[in-house]
């Protein structure tokens, strides 16, 4: 009798203990919540502060973790980690919970910013709290009250020497039948394949408001295209494994590949460079508070954090006017400064791209299907 | 009845805990996701118009064939493969068994994104497998696997393949052995003692397994991404690209819903076929 009492009882306890612990670690988190959000509102000091900054997927996630994140917690003692996600996803997550977003910070580049604008997922930005902000280029300083640009890459075509022995110098060379090399291309979720597309049509006659022309070029120069990329990160590794000749790629992934040792140049079109801009903004609602994410932006724009972005093995652009440029840029894009950049590249006309940039994509999937 | 005995507390209710969690946070996040898939436009009222959509377009009709038949292929070839894996298991020595069930769970200790990588480098057209054979003189021009239906099914292949040998190993060891013994001295050969003995007793094994990789072939995102490339498109890229990149819920959540429907019917399916090979054992 006694003996099933104790079994009684340790079953009842098990799960009560269980209930228990359960309840007691769900309000324990829910309070630390609140506890973290009020503490950073009304605080100025933002040491031993965390931070969550959306980053992307690759060499961009590699970078912030590697040379941002630390270069943060140097000057201001705030631990920041990154979430890799895809411009596309950040909005994504940061829609489905506006109220307790899942990242401070969103990296996106001028498209998707135009996107959360008008979701009124950011905040605008106070440049006069974020003293690095004064040494962003002017011409990479935002006009709607958004934070300056914070790195930039450009829209190149990168083909390899080996196999193609006369530099290209447009975007046609695509589509020669003699050209004897195997194309890639990239997936238009990227920023890289919606600018490449537009480029394209660009060259063929067409704009941002008639891709048409692009849409044509991909069916035919189809049967010689050796792969599709789901995203830029794999295009890199298709042309390191010499799967792809020839392809539009980020000027700094070219320059990366380079360095590895891989046969690979820049082409240098008569049509220019285009260029994707990526800012650093603050959501609405941020869990870290608004000086803590403020105090973070300021670190990943001073001349620190924006010295590693530009350096060997990464060769992003820059947005701080007093960083200096590593030779390579020097070498194969013939830069030298921030401004040398801007003179350079041209942008893309993303509120015209937008709204279609759905259909486009939707298009693209079905125009490359195997 | 006594009343003590109604207020005995029964074992199965130790399984609430359980219970309610996966209320929480799995029946009522599918109940939403299939009452989301028959949300009408703008939000508002029930419509089948997600379902339709899908069917009227012949690419996504096409998702649906070319995923069932990935799952079907992946299936078949891990069972052809993974069977003699899983009786190589059984009669290895003690040494061996070590090894080879290192060998045999590798896939699953490392990240599908690291293995899928391998297999870019292995079936590149300057990979492993194109090398091999055009220095053999087999082939003159690289052959193309990568972005390959194929390429994508060999990948998935040995990436599930663990999941077909476990549960064929488990029925393998639970077989008395002296049945083999008495059929071999009834006068039953080698072959003979394996078709009609042996293989029978494996099928809820084998059934087991072909219902795990089949699952788990359907639903991979990650290897037909990299393997397959923006070319090849199945039903978790589709549903993938529909949520996260179109922003466009009720559709993924009606690509979803169809993608289960294909998993419960395979389900079926092999629970009625193991239902009618464990009336062949006993």
């Amino acid at each position: 009798m006694d003996r099933r009492f104790v079994n009684r009882l340790s079953r009842r306890s098990v799960l009560g203990a269980g209930i228990f612990l359960g309840t007691s670690w769900m309000l324990k988190a829910c309070n630390a919540n609140v506890g973290q959000d009020s503490g950073t509102v009304g605080g100025g000091s933002a040491v031993g502060e965390d931070i969550v900054v959306a980053s992307f997927p690759g060499t961009t996630d590699a970078v912030m973790r590697e040379e941002i994140a630390p270069v943060v917690a140097e000057k201001t003692g705030i631990d920041m980690s990154a979430q890799p996600l895809l411009a596309f996803e950040q909005v994504a997550r940061v829609k489905a919970s506006p109220d307790n977003p899942p990242f401070d910070l969103l990296l996106l580049d001028d498209g998707q910013n135009a996107v959360a604008i008008e979701e009124d997922l950011l905040q605008p930005f106070p440049a006069d709290r974020v003293p690095n902000a004064s040494d962003v280029n002017p011409g990479f300083k935002s006009d709607d009250g958004l934070a300056p640009v914070f790195f930039a890459q450009g829209i190149v075509m990168a083909y390899n020497p080996e196999k193609v022995t006369t530099p290209p110098t447009s975007w046609e060379v695509m589509l020669d039948p003699n050209l004897d090399a195997q194309l890639g291309l990239v997936s238009l979720n990227s920023i890289l394949g919606t600018s490449f597309m537009v480029e394209m049509a660009k060259v063929l006659g067409g704009d941002e408001s008639n891709i048409e022309p692009a849409f044509e070029a991909v069916s035919e120069m189809l049967p010689r295209v050796s792969g599709v990329a789901a995203n830029p990160g794999a295009l890199v590794t298709l042309f390191q494994q010499g799967e792809v000749d020839v392809s539009p790629m980020w000027h700094n992934d070219a320059l990366t590949l380079a360095e590895r040792g891989v046969p690979v140049a820049v082409a240098t079109l008569d049509s220019g460079i285009a260029v994707a801009r990526y800012s650093l903004n603050v959501v609405q609602n941020p869990t870290a508070g608004l000086d803590t994410a403020l105090a973070g932006i300021d670190a990943m724009l001073s001349p620190e954090a924006q010295a590693a972005l530009v350096a060997a093995p990464y060769f992003y652009i820059p947005s701080n006017d007093t960083v200096e440029f590593p030779p390579e840029l020097v070498e194969v894009l013939g830069i030298e400064s921030v401004d040398d950049f801007i003179a350079m590249s041209h942008g893309l006309d993303w509120a015209t791209i937008n709204p279609q940039r759905a259909e486009w994509i939707e298009r693209f999937n079905q125009v490359v299907q195997a | 009845m006594k009343i003590s005995q109604l207020l005995q507390p029964k074992s199965g209710q130790l399984a609430l805990p359980l219970a309610i969690f996966l209320q929480l946070f799995y029946v009522i996040p599918l109940l939403v996701l299939i009452a989301t898939s028959f949300q009408g436009e703008g939000g508002a009222g029930l419509s089948l118009k997600n379902y339709t959509e899908f069917f009227n377009n012949s690419v996504n009709v096409k998702v649906l064939i070319d995923t069932f038949l990935m799952g079907i292929q992946v299936t078949i070839v891990s069972l052809i493969v993974g069977y003699p894996v899983a009786y190589l298991y059984i009669k290895a020595p003690g040494f061996w068994k070590g090894i080879l069930t290192f060998l045999i769970t590798l896939p699953l200790l490392t990240s599908a994104v690291v293995r899928t990588f391998g297999w870019v480098v292995i079936m590149g057209r300057q990979g492993l497998i194109n090398t091999a054979l055009l220095q053999l003189g087999m082939i003159e021009e690289p052959i193309r696997l990568l972005f390959t239906h194929n390429g994508v099914l060999i990948a998935l292949t040995q990436v599930w393949m663990p999941m077909m040998v476990l549960p064929i190993v488990a029925s393998l060891s639970q077989i008395d052995p002296r049945l083999a013994a008495a059929s071999q001295s009834l006068g039953g050969g080698v072959w003979r003692t394996f078709w009609q003995i042996t293989f029978p007793l494996t099928l809820p094994g084998m059934i087991s397994g072909a219902l795990l990789v089949f699952a788990l072939t359907v639903s991979s995102f990650v290897t037909p991404s990299i393997i397959g490339g923006g070319q090849l498109i199945y039903l978790p890229t589709l549903i993938y690209q529909q949520g996260i990149i179109l922003l466009n819920q009720p559709f993924a959540a009606a690509v979803s819903t169809l993608l289960l429907i294909m998993v419960v019917v395979m389900v079926l399916i092999l629970t009625a076929l193991g239902r009618r090979s464990r009336r062949y054992i006993h």
